[in-house]
């Protein structure tokens, strides 16, 4: 009986521990999302005073608005490009920073710079590199004789140059943890390869990759997650346009909830976007075992 | 066990003493302070009415930094020493969400600034003070300083009839021209249509230069897309735009042309406030419509009447009855939960006063207090005043809706097609976005 009772102590102290942590995320976040599932079910917004109960009418409602489709449309767009090109950059520069013998510690200070640069500040910087004729990127295009581009006047163009922002925004977070799973990988399994004559494409691909596997799922719920609530460098960026082409479903919310003032709306989009996170969140954690 | 209970009683005795001294010591304090300063009062008036007194603090919402009086206060608070102010700013942008918010949670401001076409919201969602009898008393008691202010000051800070505060400062957009520009083209004079805006432009433009510089982004609300519609006399139903009209086609077309021959510039769609302005001031665009808070960094880089002009917008051909010049203002509204509306009319009285109205306005914002835009010193500051008096006295609120965001939004959607498709038909497209609109309203 001693023993037992000795043993659910043990077993229980990580769990007592968890309460503080997990009080402060129920209420903080779990408040706000209860109260938007119910508000999304009411019609909350400063144009009437009555706050009817409408069921999933704001649901029906944003499913068939083209405003709101045409933001999920570029929002899987947005975070397909993100996540895949995020992805792929994060490990390259994980392996090439596992990789470095001198000066590492600041390297790896170097990369994180861009995650704590504010999102306000990364937009600005993107508009001076893509403004128009002034913009460094067209200067630099001047210099070979090549035409101005239309950077943030075009539609697709606007779209690359916010995912390319967004990039720059949230890999450097997804390449210390990858680099944190690099760095617990057991030395001599890389010796033992090298031995046994394998190429460096096969470390990475068979020894690496699975190793890290769940490092990488962890990474892979960063970016998506990270790019799926992205609005903070897009809004000052391209204010969602030209027309709507870069109005991802952040965007659509935010412009929703602070400027239209339409609460329920909002909160069944902020709902669409939590299911999205957590589908994509549940498919990464079952890819890849984290 | 039994020592270590005696220890304790005996902290908790000794503390307990402690407390009771120390209140014994503040109420004695009080009461010497009290009497202290009724020793001094009885030399400008008794106790009793000292008492009377009510010690009151009112918080106000000041949507810009720049919009709070130089002194901050100073002068109001030495002559109502009752009355003590607390300012605080809320960008114009978040200042209606966040008193609806602070009104639900009890925690309002007296008097809170918005954009004049927010007033309706704030209004329909009864969170407003009705103001009728407090603005009467201000009439009959101070009516030079009342009537001071254009009657625009007083339409905007009202819904339907009701006055909810004042708007003691106002924002036209006006017509702005590069004197140079035109003069290399060969125009000496401001146009007069629409019509020769383009044509100027169109002779202007030459991919070194701008013939009419123009925001196409989606950063900010159209209010310079509204203000060029009313000048080309756009109309409105119960504060919905009317762009299925000839205004409406007229303006579309507009844009179109203004993308399709290159009068304005190729990333204007991405364009905001700052590079409009921007092209304009350091020489590169002929043309443009900008806000008369602007004016003074223009002066800055040229010389009025030298360099550059303004006027009050052009016309439409054929529309010349119906333009109107549009200003935005950003009222002092009054929230219905004030406990000192009294207080309050003070504070909305000083805030109008010509000489704290003067300081702001010359560094700011222009006015609807007419004693401070015919002010000498006004004048000298701001040589262009004195060729826009008339109009300032033509101007016209921009009209709302209760689903102004909305609506906002379709006109940005209008506006950007136009300049991304030039040869499409305008007709077609004022139909379709129109139908948008009446949707949103219905």
């Amino acid at each position: 009986m001693d023993f037992s009772y000795k043993q659910l102590k043990k077993k229980s102290v990580p769990y007592v521990l968890l309460i503080p942590s997990m009080l402060f995320v129920i209420g903080v976040l779990g408040y706000g999302v209860i109260y938007g599932v119910v508000i999304s079910l009411f019609e909350v917004n400063v144009y009437s005073l009555e706050t009817p109960f409408v069921g999933l009418k704001n649901y029906i409602y944003i499913f068939q608005d083209p405003t709101f489709l045409n933001s999920l449309y570029k929002s899987l767009i947005f975070v397909f490009m993100s996540v895949v090109v995020g992805i792929i950059l994060s490990l390259v520069f994980a392996i090439a920073l596992y990789k470095l013998t001198i000066m590492k510690s600041f390297f790896k200070g170097l990369t994180l710079i861009p995650y704590l640069i504010s999102g306000i500040a990364a937009a600005t910087m993107f508009k001076f590199l893509f403004a128009g004729d002034v913009g460094m990127v067209n200067q630099f295009l001047s210099v070979f004789g090549m035409e101005e581009v239309l950077w943030l006047a075009d539609e697709w163009l606007a779209l690359f140059v916010i995912i390319l922002a967004n990039i720059w925004f949230v890999t450097p977070f997804a390449i210390l943890i990858l680099l944190a799973g690099l760095q617990g990988i057991d030395e001599q399994i890389f010796e033992a390869a090298k031995i046994d004559g394998a190429s460096k494409l096969r470390i990475v691909f068979q020894i690496i990759i699975p190793l890290i596997s769940s490092m990488i799922g962890v990474s892979l719920i960063w970016l998506s997650f990270a790019s799926f609530n992205m609005f903070d460098i897009i809004l000052p960026l391209t204010g969602g346009g030209p027309g709507r082409s870069t109005e991802v479903l952040a965007v659509y919310l935010y412009k929703l909830a602070f400027n239209d003032l339409n609460y329920s709306m909002a909160s069944a989009v902020m709902i669409v976007i939590m299911t999205l996170n957590l589908a994509v969140s549940f498919v990464y954690l079952k890819v890849f075992k984290v | 066990m039994k020592r270590n209970l005696i220890v304790l009683f005996s902290i908790f005795a000794a503390l307990m003493l402690v407390i009771g001294c120390s209140q014994e010591d503040t109420s004695t304090s009080n009461t010497t302070d009290d009497n202290t300063s009724n020793t001094d009062e009885t030399e400008t008036t008794n106790d009793e009415q000292t008492e009377e007194v009510e010690e009151i603090e009112l918080t106000l919402w000041f949507g810009r930094e720049d919009f709070i009086p130089d002194d901050a206060f100073e002068q109001f608070e030495a002559e109502n020493p009752n009355i003590k102010i607390t300012t605080d700013v809320i960008p114009l942008e978040n200042a209606t969400e966040e008193f609806i918010r602070a009104s639900k949670a009890d925690n309002q401001p007296d008097i809170v600034q918005v954009p004049s076409d927010r007033t309706k919201i704030l209004a329909e969602q009864q969170l407003l003070l009705d103001m009728t009898d407090h603005l009467a008393q201000w009439k009959q008691e101070n009516s030079d300083s009342y009537d001071a202010m254009v009657p625009l000051a007083w339409d905007m800070a009202s819904n339907e009839g009701t006055p909810y505060g004042v708007t003691v400062h106002a924002g036209p957009f006006w017509y702005v021209y590069n004197k140079n520009l035109f003069e290399e083209a060969g125009y000496s004079e401001a146009p007069k249509t629409w019509d020769e805006v383009l044509e100027i432009g169109e002779a202007i433009s030459d991919g070194e230069n701008i013939g009419f510089s123009v925001i196409g982004s989606r950063a900010h609300d159209p209010v310079w897309f509204l203000s060029t519609f009313m000048s080309m006399g756009g109309q409105f139903e119960d504060g919905v735009p009317q762009l299925n009209s000839d205004a409406g086609e007229y303006i579309l077309n507009f844009y179109q042309q203004l993308a399709g021959k290159d009068i304005t510039d190729k990333n204007a769609i991405a364009w905001e406030a700052d590079n409009m302005r921007a092209a304009f001031i350091t020489g590169e665009a002929g043309q443009a419509m900008i806000g008369d808070n602007i004016f003074p960094t223009i002066q800055e880089a040229m010389s009025y009447n030298e360099d550059w002009g303004a006027s009050p917008p052009p016309v439409r051909p054929g529309g010349e009855s119906d333009a109107a010049y549009m200003a935005l203002g950003w009222p002092y509204l009054v929230s219905n939960k004030t406990e000192h509306p009294e207080a309050v009319l003070k504070a909305l009285q000083y805030l109008s006063s010509t000489e704290i109205v003067k300081d702001v306005a010359l560094r700011y914002q222009p006015t609807t207090n007419v004693e401070v835009l015919s002010h000498p010193e006004y004048l000298e500051a701001k040589p262009w005043a004195a060729d826009f008096e008339e109009a300032f006295a033509q101007l016209v609120e921009l009209p709302s809706h209760e689903r102004q965001s909305n609506i906002y939004e379709v006109l940005l959607d209008a506006m950007q097609e136009a300049i991304q498709n030039p040869d499409s038909d305008a007709k077609e497209m004022a139909e379709k976005y129109q139908e948008q609109i009446d949707q949103i309203v219905q």
